[in-house]
């Protein structure tokens, strides 16, 4: 099978695992009575006054495969139900708060990779040293840390004594700015539209603030790849593949380089899910003590609130970006690996 | 024996090398001498554990950790002349390794990497010693495009191409070479490609395999034992290595297949007067290829003779307990009592000693010291005082 | 040999490689540490008679947390509670969620995938589909969206947890059934003529625990993570009560201290952490080891 034809196959099997997905979903909203479960189905505020129109007329008190026709239906058009917590209907609020987590996220990524790939490599190769027992005590640390933790100190520390890095997402002085002057929102990440409309100042304040949750993300979630890079690395370099390089001529460094680190990079893909899904749990916690105001913050609200439809909007695109990663993860693991025969 | 004859072109001398384990620091290699003369194939034999490797590798000075050689000389005959290996650093090493001595391990395919093309990794050790080489004819080729390109921009471009090559050849480490990873620039890098791809391709050829254009695309997994072994000796011989360490490179083969790499190896001793250090456990092969044999028990050196003397009069009570426990149809079986030593706490005096049917009393006392008994045939044993 | 002795030997030596590693034994000595302070909690924070033992004394009514003093050994934290009541009882709830998920999802995850791979067929399939699904969605997020239906508690967490840790469980065990199926000496068995009940008892079932023990144990310390978040974010256990996580998330307001002060509340949220921080680490420590020792491919090196 060629690699173009493994990818179709992967693609057609995505819809399946969110169908998957959304069953679990609706078996867990069948819990709620019919009159609680309206709320999934309406896009404002005053049509909870007409809860029962509503439930006549997605059949709410019908049976389950009924049901989740109307259901699924709804959703593949968009509607996703109305969330209280948030006061707007969750597609809606997805949309609106997707920027920001996305920004969180790509600081946090490469910061957490470089980490733990960086540490990672040099513990294997002065193995037994200070910097390996060091990194391997720090590994097993980060990963018994609470998020939630973590987050409070940082904030204490850099905010609380030192007063620079504030929570939110920007200060006060720049949401007023923004309002007066004509700033326009191109891809609703506020480093990247700073420079975009010729404000640097909005960039530099939208990092001082996202760079405290983004360190918290990033250090926490830096612990797997450390441990599995440098787990991998230690068997790419007991291989002979590695001395045979070095017999060739090649120096040290340049043979751990060459050879050691791609083949080492090979078991890091296969955690590369783990990772994300790592990262969704940490996003949650982290911009709810940041009061980020991102997805994951929508989530813990809408759980503390016990906003169903809240939480299983955000449940059901989750599980998207997760199925979606693992695609990617997937095919890139065939591309590097030339041994993977699909 | 100190100096280095004309013909010796590596001679290693009171060597001794540790590891330094958890278990407890194993004496591996205990005084160990050997020489290898120009043009000949010398046979290392001895029962696995024996220190075959780790003598091989010491001699490129790529003894794993927790190893360490604690003492002893090295010398190589290079194109300046006598020069001891244990006196250089790592740098000069590394200009050593691969292009005067060379090593070609036992498991076929565990010298390659996996995730690289064959032709990619053999032409890695030829840009790693010949890179001036390269660029030197890439130069060549551009200056001749310069002459008759008209376009300005063209010119411009190539002119900036060849400023960098001759920088590159002056200081291959210079920072010129980032520049060649622009897209209108690495023209060069496509010419040395190029350049190293047909000469990794002659190799593949000379080495007998099939169809090298295509082999040279394919990745390790994709071919045989043998094809595996012979890739990974061209490897190791594209840089004209003088020196040839064959870490019992047929150990893992079938038969047939040995038996084509064994005349491949005779072949490069006779068309290319290479000379060979033949590791192996097999005294079949000993008899089929060697010039001379070397016979090691337990980190020590029992002794070394012409490979006719070794059968027909071996001196050391060890190698005669080896050759007599070789097969023979029709003769009983014999196996040597005991067991290899544990190399944390070895037997004193002469390692062999408490399997020895000779063994006397100065045998636990005193480690023998090696004497030339006769012409070329070298014992370490207290019966040859 | 009969099988105890061999089994004493092992243990014996995996005794004695854990004293060799430092870190093991530091993993075991905080894990034992929080023993002792779980059983001695009565002994060491005396509960207030006729109340539940878990609800935390409370010295008033301010919001306002106090610093250490004669009365609260290590102050209190908002609504006046005992924090140092609070952590001591807490390291029972603690050994309570931890202890009770983990032995629930460990044997439903052994039960279910010895079904899977024993039965194999269309069993496995949809077995197999389920935990497919399970593990779609990221752990947390279906734990909390259970918990929204079954209700906030401290109960309804350790049934989300469980709920959603099974799937691991299940799989590795099959995965192991599946391996130690094709294995040479389950071969030998059965040419030598054993019944299919026998081999699955004597060699099967031994063989494949021993990976799904190990990560039960590893695991212990990620559940009281989990579930010290979910307390952390208003889902657990209800303020008052004695769980870490809700201690801290009653901290919140005070993070940042008074005016001048950014410190002054350190203590209501630095001590319960450091309490959530070491055990987990104990236990992560000691699995850790466990998982080196146990494996009995590397347990020779």
């Amino acid at each position: 099978m060629r690699l173009r034809d493994y990818i179709i196959r992967r693609l057609l099997l995505l819809p399946l695992v969110l169908l998957g997905v959304m069953l679990v979903i609706f078996v867990i909203m069948q819990g709620f009575t019919p009159a609680q479960r309206a709320v999934a189905f309406i896009q404002t505020k005053e049509e909870m006054l007409y809860i029962n129109d509503i439930i006549k007329r997605y059949h709410l008190d019908e049976p389950f495969h009924i049901q989740f026709f109307y259901w699924f239906n709804n959703v593949l058009h968009g509607n996703l139900g109305y969330s209280v917590s948030a006061n707007m209907p969750i597609s809606q609020a997805i949309l609106t708060y997707f920027p920001a987590t996305v920004e969180l996220v790509f600081l946090a990524i490469p910061l957490m990779l470089l980490l733990g790939m960086i540490f990672g490599i040099l513990a294997a190769v002065y193995k037994d040293s200070v910097i390996d027992h060091v990194v391997r005590f720090f590994s097993i640390s980060a990963w018994s840390l609470p998020t939630f933790w973590s987050a409070i100190i940082l904030l204490a520390i850099f905010y609380g004594v030192f007063g620079i890095f504030p929570p939110g997402r920007l200060s006060v002085q720049t949401v007023l700015s923004l309002s007066q002057t004509r700033f326009i929102s191109y891809t609703g990440m506020y480093i990247i539209d700073g420079l975009l409309n010729g404000r640097p100042d909005v960039s530099w304040d939208a990092l001082n603030h996202v760079i405290l949750p983004s360190l918290n993300l990033a250090i926490l979630s830096s612990a797997l790849p450390m441990r599995i890079m440098r787990s991998s690395m230690l068997e790419a370099l007991s291989k002979e593949y590695i001395t045979a390089a070095r017999a060739k001529g090649l120096s040290k460094w340049a043979a751990i380089w060459k050879h050691a680190v791609k083949n080492a990079l090979i078991p890091m893909i296969t955690v590369a899910g783990t990772m994300v899904a790592n990262l969704i749990t940490g996003v949650v916690i982290t911009e709810t003590v940041f009061a980020y105001p991102g997805l994951g913050k929508f989530a813990a609200g809408a759980a503390m609130s016990l906003d169903m439809p809240g939480i299983l909007g955000f449940a059901l695109f989750a599980a998207t970006i997760y199925a979606i990663t693992n695609l990617i993860v997937d095919v890139l693991y065939c591309l590097i690996d030339p041994r993977i025969k699909y | 024996m100190r100096g280095l004859e004309e013909e010796k072109v590596l001679e290693v001398n009171n060597l001794v090398i540790r590891f330094y384990t958890y278990a407890g620091v194993v004496k591996a290699i205990d005084d160990v001498f050997l020489y290898l003369k120009d043009g000949e194939i010398l046979g290392v034999v001895g029962e696995t554990g024996c220190g075959k490797t780790v003598t091989a590798l010491s001699t490129l000075r790529l003894i794993p950790n927790p190893g360490k050689i604690e003492r002893g000389d090295i010398f190589l005959k290079t194109d300046e002349g006598l020069v001891n290996l244990m006196e250089k650093d790592e740098k000069y090493m590394e200009k050593i390794r691969g292009r005067y001595i060379s090593i070609v391990f036992q498991e076929p395919g565990a010298a390659l990497d996996p995730i690289y093309k064959i032709g990619e990794q053999i032409g890695e050790a030829l840009l790693i010693h010949r890179r001036n080489h390269y660029y030197s004819e890439v130069l060549k080729s551009i200056e001749e495009k310069l002459k008759v390109e008209k376009s300005p921009l063209r010119r411009f471009i190539l002119k900036l191409e060849l400023k960098i090559c001759r920088e590159l050849i002056k200081d291959p480490n210079s920072a010129y070479s980032i520049l060649l990873s622009f897209p209108f620039l690495n023209e060069v890098n496509k010419l040395v490609e190029n350049l190293v791809k047909n000469d990794v391709i002659f190799l593949l050829r000379a080495m007998g395999i099939p169809d090298p254009e295509r082999t040279y695309n394919r990745y390790p997994h994709e071919l045989s034992g043998g094809m595996k072994q012979r890739a990974v000796i061209a490897m190791a011989l594209a840089c004209n290595p003088k020196i040839l360490i064959a870490d019992e490179p047929t150990t893992n083969l079938d038969v047939t297949i040995e038996a084509q790499i064994l005349h491949l190896i005779r072949e490069l001793r006779d068309r290319f007067n290479s000379s060979i250090l033949y590791i192996t456990h097999d005294f079949g092969v000993v008899a089929e290829i060697c010039d001379r044999v070397a016979v090691m028990y337990a980190g020590n050196i029992c002794e070394i003779a012409g490979v006719e003397e070794i059968f027909r009069k071996p001196l050391h009570p060890y190698t005669k307990a080896l050759i007599e426990s070789i097969p023979r149809p029709g003769k009983p079986f014999k196996s040597i009592p005991g067991t290899i030593p544990n190399l944390i706490n070895p037997p004193s005096g002469c390692r062999f000693h408490p399997r020895c049917p000779h063994a006397m009393e100065i045998c636990s006392k005193e480690t023998p010291k090696v004497k030339e008994v006769e012409r070329g045939h070298l014992v370490a044993c207290h019966l040859y005082r | 040999m009969p099988s105890t002795k061999i089994f004493l030997n092992e243990l014996l030596f995996t005794f004695k490689r854990m004293r060799e590693s430092p870190l093991s034994i530091v993993g075991l000595a905080i894990v034992m540490f929080y023993v002792c302070l779980a059983i001695a909690a009565p002994i060491l924070a005396p509960p207030q008679p006729g109340r539940d033992p878990y609800v935390m004394p409370s010295y008033g009514i301010s919001p306002i947390p106090t610093p250490p003093s004669k009365e609260a050994i290590w102050g209190t934290t908002e609504g006046q509670y005992d924090l140092y009541y609070g952590c001591i009882w807490g390291t029972r709830t603690a050994f309570r969620t931890g202890l009770i998920t983990t032995f629930a999802v460990v044997i439903i995850g052994i039960l279910i995938g010895s079904i899977a791979g024993y039965f194999g067929g269309k069993v496995d399939e949809i077995i197999m589909r389920i935990t497919d699904i399970f593990y779609a969605i990221p752990t947390i997020v279906l734990a909390m969206a259970i918990v929204v239906l079954l209700g906030v508690g401290l109960d309804n967490v350790i049934k989300a947890l469980i709920i959603v840790g099974w799937p691991t469980y299940a799989r590795l065990m099959r995965a192991e059934i599946l391996r130690i199926k094709n294995e040479d000496y389950v071969e030998a068995a059965r040419a030598v003529g054993c019944s299919n009940f026998r081999i699955l008892v004597k060699h099967v079932l031994p063989n494949a625990i021993y990976p799904v023990l190990i990560m039960g144990s590893m695991n212990i310390g990620n559940t009281v993570l989990a579930a010290s978040a979910l307390s952390f974010l208003g889902l657990g256990s209800p303020a008052g009560y004695a769980d870490w996580g809700s201690l801290i998330s009653l901290s919140r307001n005070w993070i940042l201290g008074l005016p001048g002060n950014p410190l002054a509340f350190w203590h209501t949220y630095t001590i319960p952490g450091l309490f959530i921080f070491t055990f987990v680490l104990g236990w992560n420590l000691l699995g850790d080891a466990f998982r080196d020792m146990l494996d009995p491919l590397i347990r020779r090196r």
